[in-house]
């Protein structure tokens, strides 16, 4: 053990630079779409589609968004009170049946509604069987608000969720104890320490609604999304597609800022009292009507969906139109979904050290430019990258390698949440103390930092793999010629009426989803 | 290419180290002799973390020279790398791997060969033998803390490095611990630097002591010597307490009103004057009045206060009872002197001021 020859104090960069050589490396091509959009914004793109135009789809966009996020916050906001504040039995079940439909792609929820109505629809067949008459095809505004309202409401449960469970009793009763009724507590004092997480959850149903291609494309509500993917679909001239995803990146991207800065502002509020509030006593009668919403909520979000999927392929099989199941579109779908779940891991690895080691400028960026591209609608990044692979990346066009590059830079802050949150455990000293034991950087990355980290990548993976699987329009935009994958199948079986291929398609999805979000759910969602 | 005469396991010379605008280390020197154990005491954000950081490789020194056992670790255009410097360091929070029980926890910076043997070795010295298989979290926070010591311990470094290392232990058993931790570094023969901001602990378990103010070392030695010898009043009221009045030295002696002190010194002095060397008793024709009394069972605080303004404090035996307004006669077992105004910080190692354990008793 003959002590340390000295080293020219310069001779390598020191390994922190690594990891910001590295984290630049990972966030560069996330700066191919935003390019492209703000291309699209400032130059003349835009104005080849009319003013009229423009503003009816902002309108009925905004229109549907304000719609669904109206009723899934009280919705959820509900379910998230029944089970956080009141004694309401079998909570755990509870809250899982809630935030399961989170796995139910949107497309497939709107299979759901056309495969359940109509001459042929499987609830029109119950409805005449008890003597009733069909239900007719839904289609516009109100079927895309029941779709993605019934799909929102986990998002706002699980937003709402710990600040209802870190409510300060003590605020409530000195509120009480100065004389002011039930009513005006909640007004003055309840409703405010839960607004930051209401409005969080608010602004992450609009961006989903807002983005959504899958419902709004089936149940044909126009919308930015449909209509920037028609545009693209029906003309050569793609300088309208370009400039209506522009615009609607523009405005994605002003939410997430909005969400993000209230994020920050809601930290004081979700700190963790030092005694819970007692749970409100909802007596028999209540507790007979909590479980009857509840009942209600997932009966309409989650049973009825595998019922009405379940019965068609059951009518499949016995009408013998079912031969085939889409085994290869099932092998594709794991495949791009464990590809983007790996190189994302492997990517997020460096922005996540940079961003949780270095509080500054440069971090800010980082994290910056990874949050914008996640709140970009998948859509309008595809759009984007059509563009920027036919002018500047002709070799990249319609490759796999593009499109798992594309789902890894969009779906990278959902991994490097939670990577950041276990590297935030591992404190400093401890690589620190490996150093002192005579280990290289390298190794001490290798021995310490990483299986510290490593729960954090696994479900944060888990999610990417998730997002991957029942990713739509990008997919739709970006895959090489052919390359069917099972959420390509379903829009399309489905937009063709064959609701046969599709729920058996759906159901194969769901299933797949179910895995990973298992591994999700007990890291992230139930905390 | 850097060996020299001097082998210490540990030296730094001229440390300068700043961030941004605050000055961290200003002229930080250090020596540590061989076996010892060397304690740098100070205030809060005096720089104690950054010097010992600088010495474990972590942080770079804007200018000075680190040698480890006679090799040059930092210095121009030389900076040595943590993993190959053969520091040992115990850190504040312990810094345990969470991932790894306690033998693979100590067994860290071993090679295959002897580990186990080893790791036996250490966790035997420590008083964890048994506790191999126990993760962590499943220990008391002592335990902790003796895993930390022993991790750092196995690898055989040429100096361990401990920052604050009881301040996250309860007043009991800091107390019981820092008795313990310090036999272990005997036995192991290691040499130990440790930082602190304890007095009590710095003066009950240091061979040396360092004391430290605005990022420099301004006095170093034996803990009962830099008590009794303060090179400077601030190094007198950190390590104790202390009381000051101004004095006037003329032809070789200091009067003050409990006596007349001989000193080398002429013209404005300072005079310090610590608790436990002063005695009151109760007299009528006393030159002091109580004016304070804090009671602590096993001994007494009392403020007395004496002509010429002069305040000071006796901490003596629990009898007699006194109470504020009692006239009191004082007497005062040795003072000590500074120079007024006082001069710049002396170099380590010189013993200023005039020591007298003298006993003066004022006339009754």
């Amino acid at each position: 053990m003959g002590v340390a020859r000295p080293v020219p104090r310069l001779r390598a960069l020191p390994p922190n630079t690594w990891w910001w050589v590295l984290a630049g490396v990972v966030m560069l091509p996330a700066a191919a779409p935003l390019g492209v959009l703000a291309y699209g914004l400032v130059s003349g793109v835009v104005t080849t589609v009319p003013v009229g135009r423009l503003l009816e789809l902002a309108a009925n966009t905004g229109a549907l968004a304000g719609a669904v996020t109206a009723t899934s916050l009280i919705i959820g906001g509900a379910s998230a009170w029944l089970v956080s504040r009141t004694d309401l039995p079998g909570k755990r079940l509870a809250t899982v049946l809630v935030i399961t439909p989170f796995a139910v792609p949107s497309f497939v929820g709107a299979l759901t509604l056309l495969g359940a109505t109509g001459a042929d629809g499987i609830l029109s067949a119950v409805f005449t069987w008890l003597g009733g008459g069909a239900i007719g095809y839904p289609s516009g505004f109100w079927a895309a608000w029941l779709v993605l309202s019934l799909i929102s409401v986990p998002l706002v449960h699980l937003a709402v969720t710990p600040a209802m469970h870190s409510l300060n009793p003590s605020l409530e009763e000195a509120a009480r104890g100065l004389g002011a009724g039930r009513l005006k507590v909640f007004w003055t004092v309840t409703l405010p320490q839960l607004r930051p997480s209401l409005t969080a959850g608010a602004l992450l149903v609009g961006l989903y609604t807002l983005s959504d291609f899958g419902a709004v494309s089936l149940l044909r509500y126009d919308t930015f999304t449909r209509a920037i993917y028609l545009e693209y679909a029906g003309r050569i001239d793609r300088r309208p597609a370009l400039g209506l995803a522009a615009v609607l990146a523009a405005v994605a991207v002003i939410l997430v800022w909005v969400e993000r800065s209230t994020r920050a502002k809601g930290v004081w509020f979700t700190a963790r009292p030092r005694r819970t509030a007692p749970p409100v006593r909802l007596g028999r009668f209540g507790k007979v009507i909590g479980w009857g919403f509840l009942g209600s909520l997932v009966t309409l979000s989650l049973l009825i969906p595998i019922a009405v999927l379940s019965a068609w392929m059951l009518r499949g099989l016995l009408s013998g139109t079912l031969v085939d199941a889409p085994w290869a579109e099932v092998g594709r779908s794991i495949w791009v979904a464990v590809l983007a779940a790996s190189v994302a891991a492997l990517a997020v690895t460096p922005l996540a050290m940079v961003t949780t080691r270095y509080r500054n400028r440069w971090a800010g960026l980082l994290e910056g430019g990874a949050w914008s591209l996640y709140g970009v609608p998948h859509i309008a990044t595809g759009m984007a990258m059509i563009v920027f692979s036919l002018r500047l990346a002709r070799p990249l066009y319609q490759t796999l390698a593009l499109l798992i590059g594309v789902y890894v830079i969009m779906f990278l802050p959902q991994i490097l949440g939670p990577s950041r949150d276990s590297l935030g455990r591992v404190s400093p000293s401890m690589e620190e103390a490996s150093r002192s034991l005579g280990r290289s950087p390298a190794r001490t990355f290798m021995t310490v930092t990483l299986p510290l980290m490593a729960p954090g990548l696994l479900s944060g993976a888990a999610l990417v793999f998730l997002t991957t699987l029942r990713e739509l329009p990008a997919t739709l935009l970006l895959r090489p010629a052919g390359f069917e994958t099972l959420a390509i199948r379903v829009w399309s079986a489905t937009g063709e009426g064959f609701y046969t291929q599709g729920a058996v398609a759906g159901l194969l999805l769901l299933l797949i989803a179910a895995l990973p979000l298992a591994v999700v759910a007990r890291h992230e969602l139930i905390r | 290419m850097n060996s020299s005469a001097d082998h210490r396991p540990l030296s730094a010379r001229a440390l300068h180290k700043s961030f941004d605008a605050t000055v961290a280390l200003d002229d930080f020197n250090l020596e540590v002799e061989s076996g010892s154990l060397l304690t740098v005491l100070g205030p809060s954000g005096v720089g104690k973390t950054t010097a010992l950081r600088i010495l474990a490789g972590f942080e770079m020194p804007d200018s000075g020279t680190v040698r480890v056992n006679g090799q040059t670790v930092n210095g121009p255009g030389i900076f040595v790398p943590p993993e190959r410097r053969q520091v040992g360091m115990v850190f504040q929070d312990y810094a345990l791997f969470p991932h790894l029980n306690v033998a693979r926890n100590v067994a860290y910076g071993l090679d295959a060969r002897h580990r186990d043997l080893r790791v036996s070795q250490v966790l035997e010295m420590v008083g964890l033998a048994g506790f191999e298989k126990r993760m962590p979290h499943e220990l008391s926070a002592g335990q902790q803390q003796r895993v930390a010591l022993a991790r750092a311990l196995a690898p055989g470094p040429q100096v361990i490095l401990a920052d604050e290392p009881f301040s996250n232990l309860d007043a009991a058993l800091r107390k019981r611990l820092r008795a313990e931790v310090r036999s272990i570094l005997r036995e192991a023969r290691t040499t130990t630097i440790m930082v602190t901001h304890d007095q009590e602990e710095a003066l009950a378990v240091s061979d040396q002591l360092a004391l430290m103010n605005e990022g420099r070392v301004v006095q170093t030695g034996p803990p009962d010597h830099v008590y009794r010898n303060p090179a400077t009043s601030w190094v007198a009221e950190f390590l104790g307490d202390a009381d000051f009045f101004d004095a006037h030295a003329k032809g070789g002696r200091i009067t003050t009103p409990f006596g007349t002190f001989p000193t080398t010194r002429s013209g404005k002095v300072k005079v310090m004057v610590r608790p436990e060397s002063v005695t009151v008793f109760p007299h009528a024709q006393g030159v002091a009045v109580v004016t304070y009394r804090e009671f602590f069972g096993h001994d007494q605080l009392l403020s007395v206060k004496l002509p010429g303004k002069i305040t000071l404090r006796a901490r003596c035996w629990p009898q007699p009872a006194l109470a504020p307004g009692d006239r009191v006669a004082v007497s005062v077992d040795g003072i000590h002197i500074f120079d007024e105004p006082q001069a710049p910080p002396a170099p380590p190692e010189t013993p200023p001021g005039t020591p007298l354990p003298q006993r003066v008793v004022i006339p009754r």
